[in-house]
Order: C-alpha cells, then sequence, then structure tokens
C-alpha cells in the first residue's frame, strides 16, 4: 500500500496522454489538486485511501500500480458530486471509468466485477431475480419482466472484448 | 508615371520566418516579378544593418518604391516608413508583406506550402506597391482638455497629474461621491496604511484643483470625434438638493423615515432615502434616492425639504431634471474600476442563506474605525465577537463552473491575509484560518506580509472548501480536504468570510460600444498590448487604467493611472494630432454631386457641398475612417481611399486569382 517515499520509477509520463485520449478524460492534465472534489465523496468519507483528488493525481504522474490495485477505481459510485464541484472542469468521474476501461483493456478486473459479469452473460441480468422479487412487483402493478435477449448479448460480450476478459484470460 | 523601381527586402526573423519559409527560394522568384529591379533577404530587416540595407539602395537611386516582406505592418510598419523617410523617399512608398503572423507562423509544419504562400503575398503586395502614389500625413489641432471616467483612486490620480500638468480635466464618475472602492476599504496592503487617510486628501485636492471639473452622479451617454477633437454626451442625474446651497449637515438624513441597505456599507447598516454616501464624500452633500424616496413614490412626506427649509438651507429641491452636457475634449482615460463578485449563486457557502456568512468587501466595512460598528468585530446574527474566523479564497475566481471566472482575481490572497492580520491584532486569542489553493503573494513586500501573518499564529489550510453549513447550535460548519495530509475536515466557525473575486464593473459592455474600444474574453476593457502598451487602446487617444482592465491592488492601479496620464499628455502637448492619409479623397472632375457617399457613410465624414457653383463632395479627413463604403457607392469613381484605390485592389486580385 501507501508508502511515504514515491518512487518514480514506477511512474509512467506517458500514461496521462493514453487517459487523456478517452472521450471525457481530457482534462486530467488541467487538475490544480485543489481537492473540491473530495470533502463530499461518498466513498472518501469512508475509505482512507480513496481521495478523487488522490485519483487524478496518481493518473497523471502515471502510478499504474498503485492505481489499479486495492480494487480503488471500483469504490466510485459514480455519483458525480466530486465533478459538479471541480473548478478546473476535470470531471473525476469520467476520468475513473475512463481509467476502469483501460484496467479491463489489460486484463484487470476485480473478481467481484468479473463475477457480476459472468452472471450477466450466463443469465442476461447482473442480480438475481427472486420469486419474492416477482411477487412485489406485480403487488406494485409494474409489468411482469421480460426475458433477456440472450443472442444480443452474446454479441454484445463477443464484439465488445468482455466475453473474453471474463472467461479466462488472467491479470498481467 | 514613368517605370517603377521596386525593391523586396525579405526578412528571416532568424527563424521566425526562415525556419519554415526558403526564403531564398522567395528571394529568386520575387526577382523576376514585374517592376521588381531587386530583391535581398536579411536576418533582421528591423536591426540597424537591415534599415541600412534599404537606406542605401535608396540613396542609390536604385528604387522608388519599397515592399518589406516580414512581420505584421501593425509591428514595424512605423519603423520602415521612417526609414524611407530618412533616405528621402515618401513614406508612403511602402507596402508591408506580412509573411510571419499570417504565413511561417500559421503554417509551421507546412514549409512546402508556406513557401508558396509566401509568394503569393508578396506578389500581390508588388502588385498593389506599383500603384502606390506619394502622400502627405494629415495634421489636426488637438484640444487641450481630458475626459476622465470614474473617480477611484485610479480616476483621481490621472485627474491630479493630468491638472497639475496644465490640461484642464473633467471627471466624470456615476457614484454620488467620487472615491470608488478605496474609499471602503480600511488598512491597505503591504504597509496597513489606513485607506481613508492616504485616499482622502487627493480627493480633496482632485476637487479642488482650478484645472479640474467634477461631474458626479453623473454617465457618459455620447462620444464622437477621434484623437484630438472627441466630442462627449454627460449626463448629469438629479441629486435633488441644490449642491451650492446644501452644507452636508445631514439634519434631513435624521429626519427621513425611509431606511434601506447602505450601498457603501455594503449592506452592514442600513441609510435613508436621503443620505451623505460617507463621511469623507466628494461633494459632502445629501443626495436623494428616487426608487426608494415616498416623495417620488406615492407624492407624500417631503419631510427633509421641511426640515432643510426651517432650520438649515433649503436645498431641497424635488423639481431638478437630469442635464445633458456637451464637452469637447483630445483625450479620454477609462477608470471605471470593478464590481465585487455576488457569490449569492454558490449556494454550497450559503451567502445570503446565512447571515453570519459574508464577502470580504463587507468584513472590510467591519473593520474600518468610521464603519456601522466603529470598528468592532461581531457576528451579524447574534452581534456576539466572533471566536473563529474562516476565510475562503478563489470564491468566483480560478474556476470554469457556470458564472465564475477563469482568472485570478489577483488581489483576495492579499487582502485575506491582510484582514487575518487586523483581526489578530485587534483579537490576540482570536482563531484565523485561510482556506486557499494556492497563495499569490507576489508584490514587493507581499511575501513578507504572508510572513507576518503565519507569525502571529494565522492557520493556513490548502484546500477548496466544498459545504459550508450551519449546525444545531448556529455555528458554521466548513467543510474541506486538507490537501496536504489528505485528511477531510469538518470545522465550526463563528463568521465565514468568503475572498470574492474582482468582475468588470456594471456598464462596462454600455461603455465599450459607446467608445468603440474592446473587451477581453474576461469581459474587461482590452490593452492595445499587455507589455508595450499596457494603458492604450486600439482606439488613437483613449487611454485605459486600473482596474478597468482587469484585477489589480492599488498599487498597480496608481502606477497605470500615472502611465495613462502621461500617455495623455504626450498625445496632446504637440498641440496637433497626426492622422494617417488613408482617408478617401474626392476627384472633384468626375463628382456628380449626387450624395450616396454621404448617405453610406457611418462617420458622417462625407457631406456635398456647393462649391463655385455646383455640387461636389467634401472629406472631412479627421473623421474619415478609410472604410472605403462610399467608394464601393460612388457610380462615377469620383471617391476613392487614398492608397486602397480600387485599381490597386483589382491589381492584388487579378495577381492571384487572374
Ligand atoms: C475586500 C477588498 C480589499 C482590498 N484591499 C486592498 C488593499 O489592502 N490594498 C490594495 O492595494 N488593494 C486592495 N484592494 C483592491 C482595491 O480595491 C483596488 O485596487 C482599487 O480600488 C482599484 O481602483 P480603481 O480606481 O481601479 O477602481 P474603483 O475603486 O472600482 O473605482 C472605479 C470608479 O469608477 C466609477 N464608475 C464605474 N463605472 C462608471 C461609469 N460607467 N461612468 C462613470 N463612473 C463609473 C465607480 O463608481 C467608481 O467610483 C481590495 C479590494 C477588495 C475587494
Ligand atoms: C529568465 C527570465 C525570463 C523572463 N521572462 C519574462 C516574460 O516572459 N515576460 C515578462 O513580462 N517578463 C519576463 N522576465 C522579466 C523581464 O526580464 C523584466 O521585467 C524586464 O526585462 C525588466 O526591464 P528593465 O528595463 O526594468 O531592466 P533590465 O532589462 O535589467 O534593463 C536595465 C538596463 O540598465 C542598464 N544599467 C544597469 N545599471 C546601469 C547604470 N548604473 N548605468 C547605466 N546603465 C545601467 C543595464 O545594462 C540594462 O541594459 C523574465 C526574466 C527572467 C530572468
Ligand atoms: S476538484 Fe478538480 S481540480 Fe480540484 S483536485 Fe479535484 S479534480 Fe483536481
Ligand atoms: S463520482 Fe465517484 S469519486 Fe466522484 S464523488 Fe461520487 S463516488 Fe466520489
Ligand atoms: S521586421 Fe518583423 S519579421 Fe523582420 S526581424 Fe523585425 S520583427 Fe522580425
Ligand atoms: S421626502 Fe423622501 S428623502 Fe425626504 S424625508 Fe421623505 S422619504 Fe426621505
Ligand atoms: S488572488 Fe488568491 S484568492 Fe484571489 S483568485 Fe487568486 S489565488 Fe484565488
Ligand atoms: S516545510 Fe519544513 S522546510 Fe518547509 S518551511 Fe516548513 S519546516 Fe521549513
Amino acid at each position: 500500500m501507501s508508502s511515504l517515499i514515491l518512487d518514480m520509477r514506477e511512474a509512467d509520463p506517458k500514461f496521462k496522454y493514453r487517459v487523456k485520449a478517452i472521450p471525457g478524460a481530457e482534462k486530467l492534465t488541467v487538475c490544480f489538486q485543489c481537492g473540491a472534489c473530495t470533502p463530499d465523496c461518498p466513498v472518501a468519507k469512508r475509505v482512507d485511501i480513496f481521495r478523487p483528488r488522490r485519483i487524478v493525481r496518481l493518473a497523471l504522474f502515471g502510478f499504474k500500480k498503485r492505481l489499479f490495485s486495492d480494487n480503488l477505481l471500483w469504490l466510485c459510485l459514480g455519483c458525480f458530486g466530486c465533478t459538479e464541484m471541480c473548478p478546473q472542469g476535470v470531471k473525476p468521474t469520467e476520468l475513473i471509468e475512463a481509467l476502469r476501461e483501460i484496467g479491463a483493456e489489460e486484463g484487470i478486473l476485480p473478481p467481484s466485477i468479473k463475477d457480476m459479469m459472468k452472471a450477466l452473460l450466463s443469465t442476461g441480468r447482473i442480480h438475481r431475480i427472486t420469486k419474492a422479487r416477482e411477487r412485489t412487483r406485480t403487488k406494485m402493478g409494474l409489468p411482469a419482466l421480460e426475458e433477456p435477449n440472450m443472442e444480443e448479448l452474446e454479441i454484445v460480450f463477443a464484439s465488445s472484448g468482455l466475453a473474453e476478459l471474463v472467461s479466462g484470460k488472467e491479470e498481467k | 508615371m514613368g517605370e517603377v523601381r521596386i525593391g523586396v527586402y525579405i526578412c528571416h526573423c532568424g527563424t521566425n520566418i526562415a525556419g519554415v519559409v526558403d526564403v531564398e527560394e522567395v528571394r529568386k522568384y520575387v526577382e523576376g516579378l514585374p517592376g521588381v529591379v531587386l530583391a535581398k533577404t536579411y536576418p533582421y530587416m528591423c536591426s540597424d544593418p537591415g534599415q541600412n540595407l534599404i537606406k542605401e539602395d535608396i540613396e542609390k537611386g536604385l528604387i522608388d518604391r519599397v515592399v518589406v516582406a516580414a512581420c505584421s505592418p501593425r509591428l514595424h510598419e512605423p519603423t520602415f516608413r521612417r526609414v524611407l523617410r530618412e533616405a528621402g523617399l515618401n513614406p508612403y512608398l511602402l507596402e508591408m508583406a506580412n509573411i510571419r503572423e499570417q504565413c511561417s507562423w500559421v503554417h509551421m509544419r507546412e514549409p512546402k506550402k508556406a513557401t508558396e504562400k509566401a509568394k503569393d503575398i508578396i506578389r500581390m503586395t508588388v502588385a498593389k506597391a506599383r500603384l502606390l502614389s506619394p502622400l502627405q500625413p494629415v495634421e489636426v489641432p488637438a484640444r487641450q482638455e481630458v475626459l476622465v471616467i470614474g473617480g477611484g483612486i485610479a480616476g483621481i490620480t490621472a485627474a491630479l497629474d493630468l491638472a497639475n500638468a496644465g490640461f484642464r480635466v473633467y471627471l466624470v464618475e456615476r457614484a454620488p461621491s467620487i472615491g470608488g472602492h478605496m474609499a471602503q476599504l480600511d488598512k491597505t496592503f503591504p504597509t496597513m496604511d489606513c485607506s481613508q487617510c492616504i485616499l482622502t486628501p487627493r480627493m480633496v485636492d482632485v476637487a479642488r484643483h482650478p484645472n479640474v471639473q467634477l461631474f458626479t452622479n453623473s454617465e457618459v451617454v455620447g462620444v464622437e470625434g477621434f484623437a484630438g477633437n472627441f466630442k462627449v454626451k454627460v449626463l448629469k442625474k438629479p441629486y435633488y438638493v441644490d449642491l451650492d446651497k446644501c452644507t452636508g449637515c445631514g439634519l434631513c438624513v435624521d429626519f427621513c423615515p425611509i431606511e434601506v441597505p447602505s450601498e457603501f456599507d455594503v449592506g452592514m447598516a442600513p441609510r435613508k432615502a436621503i443620505y451623505i454616501p460617507f463621511p469623507q464624500a466628494i461633494p459632502h452633500v445629501a443626495v436623494i434616492d428616487p426608487e426608494h424616496c415616498l416623495y417620488f413614490m406615492k407624492k407624500k412626506c417631503m419631510v427633509c425639504e421641511e426640515v432643510c427649509q426651517e432650520l438649515a438651507a433649503g436645498a431641497i429641491d424635488f423639481s431638478q431634471q437630469p442635464e445633458e452636457v456637451e464637452l469637447d475634449v483630445g483625450t479620454i482615460i477609462v477608470a471605471t474600476g470593478y464590481d465585487l463578485y455576488d457569490p449569492t449563486q454558490d449556494e454550497e457557502y450559503g451567502y445570503g442563506r446565512y447571515e453570519d456568512v459574508i464577502t470580504a468587501l463587507q468584513m472590510e466595512r467591519l473593520l474600518s474605525a468610521s464603519g456601522p460598528t466603529r470598528g468592532e468585530i461581531v457576528r451579524p446574527s447574534d452581534k456576539e465577537k466572533p471566536k473563529k474566523v474562516a476565510y475562503i479564497q478563489c470564491v468566483g475566481s480560478r474556476s470554469l463552473r457556470p458564472g465564475h471566472a477563469s482568472y485570478c482575481s489577483r488581489v483576495c490572497c492579499m487582502y485575506a491575509i491582510k484582514q487575518a492580520l487586523q483581526l489578530k491584532e485587534k483579537y490576540p486569542d482570536i482563531d484565523v484560518c485561510i482556506f486557499y489553493i494556492d497563495l499569490r503573494t507576489f508584490g514587493r513586500g507581499y511575501e513578507e506580509f504572508y510572513w507576518r501573518a503565519q507569525e502571529h499564529g494565522v492557520r493556513f489550510i490548502r484546500g477548496k472548501v466544498a459545504e459550508i453549513w450551519r449546525s444545531r447550535n448556529g455555528r458554521l460548519v466548513v467543510r474541506a480536504e486538507d490537501t496536504l495530509t489528505g485528511r477531510v475536515l469538518e470545522e465550526e466557525f463563528d463568521m465565514v468570510v468568503l475572498s470574492a473575486g474582482l468582475r468588470p464593473s456594471k456598464g462596462t459592455e454600455e461603455l465599450a460600444a459607446l467608445l468603440k474600444i474592446p473587451l477581453g474574453p474576461d469581459g474587461f476593457f482590452l490593452e492595445a498590448h499587455p507589455k508595450l502598451r499596457p494603458v492604450d487602446t486600439v482606439v488613437d487617444g483613449i487611454f485605459v487604467c486600473g482596474t478597468a482592465t482587469g484585477p489589480k491592488d492599488i498599487v498597480d492601479t496608481v502606477a497605470q493611472a500615472k502611465a495613462a496620464a502621461s500617455s495623455a499628455m504626450a498625445l496632446l502637448s504637440r498641440g496637433k494630432i497626426v492622422i494617417e492619409p488613408f482617408v478617401a479623397a474626392v476627384d472633384e472632375d468626375r463628382c456628380r454631386g449626387c450624395g450616396r457617399c454621404e448617405e453610406v457613410c457611418e462617420f458622417g465624414a462625407v457631406a456635398v457641398e456647393e462649391k463655385d457653383g455646383r455640387l461636389v463632395a467634401h472629406v472631412n479627413e479627421a473623421l474619415c475612417k478609410g472604410c472605403g463604403a462610399c467608394s464601393v457607392r460612388c457610380p462615377t469613381g469620383a471617391i476613392k481611399v487614398r492608397n486602397f484605390r480600387p485599381e490597386q485592389i483589382r491589381a492584388m486580385v487579378s495577381s492571384v486569382a487572374g
């Protein structure tokens, strides 16, 4: 985990350009580390190492190992609180999404996410729908759930490379 | 006209041009153009040896027209004109071909195409140069009066310098008193002079100066003319008080039943519907605010008139009307200052919702010994002395969020440190904490000032505050990340002061439109060049200074005001103004006096007049801007702009498209 000395040999100065090329993450390099994004972040309130500001910093310096460890990137709830506060238009929410994309491209996915993907691929849903839930739906007057279209899902999984990610290829 | 002999001089500009454009290839090409007798290249044409190259060729009689292919004419056209004049050639037989800003700089990655484009640009310029005629500059007398718009420290300083140099000055101030923001401040960084003590004597000096005429409660509503001869309309709004009779005794104020928040005290105290803006106001007279006065709203009351009539000077005059005055001036100085950013829109800070969240300007009024609390610091909500005060920096500045300004407001770091020090000096055990992103203490003695605040125990926390809310006990909770430790903190304070930024003053756009001077993307007036012409505008004869061109402290504001005054003097002191002769000229033999030119001229510069028994168009050269609208409209080709004649334009076009 975090040590007091940053070993700059671990930093990849070119990483930021790869991140900036992803739509939504273009403003990565203009973060001036003001910290406005952090105090209202619901995750930062509970997890010490999670600071949107810190994630931006790590991405800027290219500390990939730290970024992609501790499931850091996957803790974000996507609430957009940080994005609303940021005076520099950095959009940490979208930046984090971009970083997840890069992680996924490199085969770095936390097991919980992999499990979710596997469930999606096999059942067509992320969550299991219990009988009790279905009853609640009917009670509330909601229409019955449609059966997931597995054929379409498979095409999406195959063409986006998700299938490969989920099925075997281990972390690099 | 015999055969012309054109010399073309192609500049490398170091590598600025030659690094992209193949200047030697261009030179060879240019040599073959009709009319060109010689073409040379040189590393820096504007240097002494570069200039001599042209001079020698003229003096040897080799050439009688000059084309310099280099930078923008805005930069060095005057330089090369002078070279021609010194060599004995009419200075208007020069053309600049801009192959830097319009070629090498914008096509840095395409050297081949840039070289071709440079050839095209020079070919066009040569085509035009073949048809140049010698011209004489136009001279017009310059009026010796100066208009200064805005009576803050910038306007007052400029007016005083000019008046002391013997020029007559009209100082127009929109508010009922001169003084501007500086009158509202308590002490001033970095020396901690009392603001009023250094400002008031200057206000008195300017008001009493025999060369200065004040127009307070007034606005500029019309501007016409040009450097040396502006005609200005000033609208004097009524005070509803006779300025000659009112003694400023304030009796009327005591009796007036209407109270509204005071502008001067930024809402920290009330004022009456009739009021004297502040104790040191100049002119020191009462003024009625017709938007709140009962007489103007409901035709009743008139208590002030009665009191003044019975017990004082009989100065109240409800019948006063706005009055328009016309002034003739040679130059104009714009010193209209700034407005403070209104943080109401930043809901996370609760300004306007929580009484104890105030702006730094409101804090100045609390700190001021002549302010509503006589210098005592009290919480607005319960009038208690605060034990803990937080400052929030960069409010509305350095932010791309909607309604915010992207720039740094320059003074708020320093004024927050100043106020923190003042609080510490008044109440040594008070806790003051400044939440900042970066601290900007760049001036002489400023870093040392910051140091003093640290010595006094002011706390500095590096983190932009995300939210302020009121806890059950009525205190304000500030939440921020201390980015230096990565810890999120929530801390209670009794008062929170917002270091709001500086914005263009209200009415800036309208004034810019009247004066025909541009604004920058930040909304402040734009100077002609940020380094070389910081107080000039693109309009000759109009200068600008102080916070009207962007956030500044008093030190920089006064320096600019003095610079603007000297620039105005430099322009007027010769008594006449030289205008470029690129204005419309009428060939009277061809003119039929139809008046179409007069119809299209936006500047009122052409008029058809009777001359020797027939109608002909006549151009007022001082008014003509050389736009050429008349030339297009004229059915006989009688009116043309000198050295921008249709045949020249046609020659340029056909040299590239023909
Ligand atoms: C809270 C605070 C504290 C500060 N403390 C310090 C300090 O300690 N030291 C320091 O150096 N600086 C300080 N400053 C900055 C200082 O206020 C400015 O540098 C200075 O007042 C600028 O003077 P000015 O004449 O350019 O503008 P202003 O003071 O704004 O004066 C402009 C004048 O023009 C008038 N006007 C505007 N528009 C028109 C118009 N269209 N027609 C006619 N008149 C018009 C206005 O009514 C006003 O009187 C502080 C600023 C703030 C907000
Ligand atoms: C690395 C660097 C980069 C910079 N970049 C920028 C920039 O990008 N933008 C910007 O705005 N500013 C920049 N500056 C600042 C800029 O250099 C100064 O603001 C500017 O040059 C000051 O001009 P000056 O005439 O006051 O002083 P100087 O340029 O120092 O000129 C003083 C002259 O006086 C002469 N002199 C000295 N003593 C005597 C004497 N006793 N008798 C006769 N002559 C004397 C000296 O020989 C010299 O020619 C930069 C500065 C540095 C160091
Ligand atoms: S709010 Fe924006 S600029 Fe400030 S630290 Fe977060 S991402 Fe960077
Ligand atoms: S979007 Fe993510 S990082 Fe941003 S505030 Fe919400 S949870 Fe935190
Ligand atoms: S004339 Fe223009 S292009 Fe040539 S050296 Fe001077 S600045 Fe550069
Ligand atoms: S007439 Fe107007 S200004 Fe005079 S005392 Fe009445 S309300 Fe006040
Ligand atoms: S001067 Fe300081 S407080 Fe003001 S905008 Fe600049 S950095 Fe922020
Ligand atoms: S951080 Fe350390 S070195 Fe720097 S000023 Fe503080 S004590 Fe001194």
